[in-house]
């Protein structure tokens, strides 16, 4: 057949569009303590800024709304950048990015005429420190779109503030003075993401060729077991009565019986095997390998639908069910895929039980989880009586 | 495939993107700069700042070949002609400006950041903290040096030190997140390979059922239909010929090797075997077009096709059938068409075991697909579709071999 050679790697956006949380999920949840650290010492040295030039405050209540909006953005970004939420849409980033012109704005107006060097002023800092924590979150396309976006309103706050300074200079000056900050910070946050993007991009074109290639390997002897265990198994019934017919060339009464009960047998075997869902052959392959825990397995995928997802979807479900599975005092684990109702994708719904509160098995899977959050639509973890309920949908 | 970076070289790749963004930083840095003396020229026109781009055209240029072509050559030029232009710059803004010079001036606090985003010459969490540390001292010592000879007081300004510390903290974190160790990594790369090869045997277990429902099951249903007596002609050789398949292993190759056979042979093989000599096939179109399929898949769209002669020899009660073959430039097609029974086609794989397994679930193995159509009393027709530049069926690395893997098996389309 001609048929054209598929690519090895899933079809991936370029770098530029591309956001690293969901190209390497784990990336993004490593950075959440840096993201933290960041949004955290932002209002502190907006704090203290303001403090140490409180002669040059004008406005209390444009004060006040500075550092609300200040204090809602860095929020809003410790909020969505939580591992065991759902990544960030597009309308919490153009609200989170709103917001930081709201908060440049105030802060500009809180010390409107009284602002002595608009290059010391730490709103653009902290736009720019901001834009450089999203860098997990959200693609280079887009952070260079709000670099310019803030770098202008930057520059012409600083503009607007050239009648207070100290310092007579042409008003040009004061734009590059006011939105130099955010542009040196900004575009560091866009080269760092795309450099991010192309890194991880370049290293999964070489992690598939290398698995296909492993998965070549074994093809073979897994091509004998499967031969060995399924011609066999149905085989050793059917066999005997075909060779004897073969060998005699003619057909007895008893050959007839046999055969028809042999058929039966076999059909019934083989209506089994195609009706196997995913998630069965999942179970039974994580029990066969664990033969010394103790954890009861039931799942549910009425339809198969997981048989459908993707081979990245399979493996991070098959990666927290064995996770699960052996994390400690695990006694049962429950595995349930759905369709969801507003995603184009399955839902799943793992639930883990055990001797110990479900805190331990949280912690134990704490990566995986945020794995789950960089690649699901939607991820919830919650702890349900003496249950660790993780439950996540597809359909980006 | 999301499995993320491995634990040795998230740490080197991190710091190569911070070294990028430090020299985007440091591009930004100096555009700002260069806009700076444009705008004092261009606004005071009695000064004469624009000596200063003479240096800051260099250095942007070092800086485009350090990007470009990374090396310690290129990283300890652009420090010295870095650590040059802090100077000049500083000479000419006293000397134009009138000014005392200062350690906090805003263009030359540009270009000491500018110096300092070197950040480093490649991965390496230590040789990135030498290198803006000596981006540091560079650009300190030069503006030092200058102000002292220039009759001005030398004091630490805090803008290129808070940058130094921010760079050695972000670079330090870096190392943190390294011993935070990606736990996930190896469970993860487990389970894509498990499900590889879960993937893999599936496929060989769909190709070893169909074949066992091909060959012994329908040879069972021959034998527990037959009359007693001696077997009919044909039959005996078919069920030889079927244990020689069963126990022999070339059904587990399937590398897509040419066959030896035409497509004429083959398609009389199959007819032969599929009709076991008790139906007549009446066949519209050229056989030949089946060699536009190569040796795998034509294989498997002859099983198809014989699977569906045998549902009418065992299942129609007429002794005749009519294969339509057909061409287009992007596919193949065969439609098996009876004048039977016919059944009530609704999906199901208790009652379409074979339709389910022998065609359906082959065709979508190779990227065809199967249709059906059939009422009681009416005869039954099967379209079967084979694309010859088929794309492939999913982004799985299975496809790069003909195997049946990683396609759902679904109810076949069928209309009554």
């Amino acid at each position: 057949m001609s048929a054209s050679a598929p690519s090895l790697a899933p079809r991936r956006p370029g770098p530029w569009a591309l956001r690293t949380d969901r190209l390497d999920p784990l990336s993004a949840a490593s950075a959440r303590p840096v993201t933290v650290t960041f949004a955290l010492a932002m209002v502190t040295l907006a704090g203290l800024d303001t403090i140490v030039k409180a002669t040059q405050v004008t406005s209390v209540s444009w004060l006040i709304v500075t550092m609300v909006a200040l204090v809602s953005a860095m929020a809003l970004l410790i909020d969505r950048t939580r591992v065991d939420r759902p990544a960030w849409s597009r309308g919490s980033a153009v609200l989170f990015h709103l917001t930081l012109v709201a908060m440049m704005v105030a802060s500009a107006l809180s010390t409107a005429g009284a602002n002595a060097s608009v290059r010391d002023d730490w709103a653009p800092l902290v736009v720019g420190f901001a834009l450089f924590c999203l860098t997990p979150y959200r693609s280079a396309r887009e952070l260079a779109v709000w670099t310019v976006v803030h770098t202008v309103v930057a520059g012409a706050l600083g503009v607007a503030q050239a009648g207070s300074a100290t310092t007579l200079l042409p008003a040009p000056l004061f734009a590059i003075s006011g939105g130099v900050a955010v542009l040196i910070i900004g575009a560091a946050a866009v080269a760092y993401a795309k450099s991010m993007n192309t890194s991880i991009l370049r290293w999964e074109q070489r992690a598939w060729a290398r698995a296909v290639a492993v998965v070549g390997e074994a093809r073979h002897g897994v091509a004998r077991s499967v031969r060995q265990r399924e011609i066999s198994r149905v085989g050793r019934d059917a066999l005997p009565v075909l060779a004897r017919v073969a060998e005699n060339d003619a057909v007895t009464t008893a050959d007839r019986d046999e055969a028809a009960e042999r058929a039966a047998s076999i059909r019934c075997t083989l209506v089994e095997a195609a009706g196997r869902s995913w998630v069965r052959e999942l179970a039974d392959d994580l029990i066969e390998r664990r033969p010394e825990l103790a954890v009861a397995m039931t799942v549910a995928d009425a339809d198969d639908l997981a048989r459908s997802a993707t081979l990245e979807q399979r493996t991070l479900i098959r990666a927290i069910v064995g996770a699960a599975m052996d994390a400690p005092g695990t006694r049962a684990v429950h595995l349930a895929i759905t369709a969801s109702p507003r995603h184009s994708g399955p839902s799943v719904r793992i639930e883990v039980r055990g001797v110990e509160p479900p805190g331990v098995a949280r912690e134990a899977l704490r990566p995986l989880i945020g794995v789950a959050r960089g690649l699901a639509r939607h991820c919830a973890v919650v702890e349900v009586h003496d249950a660790l309920v993780i439950e996540f949908a597809y359909g980006h | 495939m999301p499995l993320g970076l491995p634990p040795h070289l998230a740490s080197s790749t991190t710091t190569l993107a911070l070294v990028r963004a430090g020299h985007a930083a440091a591009a930004a840095s100096l555009v700002a700069a260069m806009a700076v003396v444009l705008t004092l020229q261009t606004t005071l026109p009695d000064l004469a700042v624009w000596p200063a781009l003479i240096v800051l055209v260099p250095m942007i240029g070092l800086l485009v070949l350090l990007e470009r072509t990374p090396s310690t050559f290129i990283a300890v030029g652009y420090l010295l002609v870095g650590g040059a232009c802090i100077a000049w710059f500083t000479v000419i803004g006293s000397a134009q400006l009138e000014v005392t010079p200062r350690n906090d001036d805003f263009t030359v606090g540009l270009l000491k950041a500018a110096v300092i985003l070197i950040v480093g010459v490649g991965p390496g969490i230590a040789r990135c903290v030498l290198w803006t540390t000596a981006g540091l001292l560079v650009a300190e010592t030069s503006s030092a040096v200058v102000i002292v000879a220039l009759g001005g007081v030398w004091g630490p300004a805090p803008g290129p030190i808070t940058l130094w510390v921010f760079l050695v903290l972000g670079l330090a974190s870096l190392q943190l997140r390294r011993l935070q160790a990606r736990t996930a990594i190896p469970a993860l790369y487990r389970a894509a390979r498990d499900e590889m090869l879960a993937e893999t045997r599936r496929g060989f277990e769909r190709r070893a059922t169909a074949l066992v429902h091909d060959t012994m099951l329908n040879d069972l249903a021959l034998i527990a239909q037959h009359d007693e007596g001696p077997l009919r002609p044909g039959i005996g050789d078919a069920v030889r010929a079927d244990l020689a398949t069963l126990v022999g292993e070339e059904w587990l190759i399937d590398e897509a090797s040419p066959s030896e056979r035409s497509a004429h042979a083959e398609f009389e093989r199959m007819l032969a075997d599929a009709t076991a000599g008790e139906l007549t096939v009446v066949v519209a179109g050229d056989p030949g077009i089946l060699n536009r399929v190569d040796g795998h898949a034509r294989a498997e769209f002859l099983r198809a096709i014989g699977q569906a002669l045998v549902n009418v020899r065992r299942h129609a009660g007429v002794t005749e059938a009519e294969v339509v073959l057909g061409a287009q430039h992007d596919e193949v097609s065969a439609m098996v068409v009876d004048a039977g029974r016919g059944f009530d086609p609704t999906p199901g794989v208790e009652g379409r075991l074979g339709v389910g397994l022998s065609i359906v679930a082959r065709l979508e193995a190779i990227g065809g697909e199967a249709q059906l159509w059939s009422r009681v009393g009416s005869g039954t027709t099967v379209m079967l579709r084979l694309p010859l530049a088929a794309p492939p069926v999913s982004p799985d690395p299975f496809d790069i071999d003909d195997g049946p893997d990683a396609r759902p098996q679904s109810a076949p389309e069928v209309t009554a």
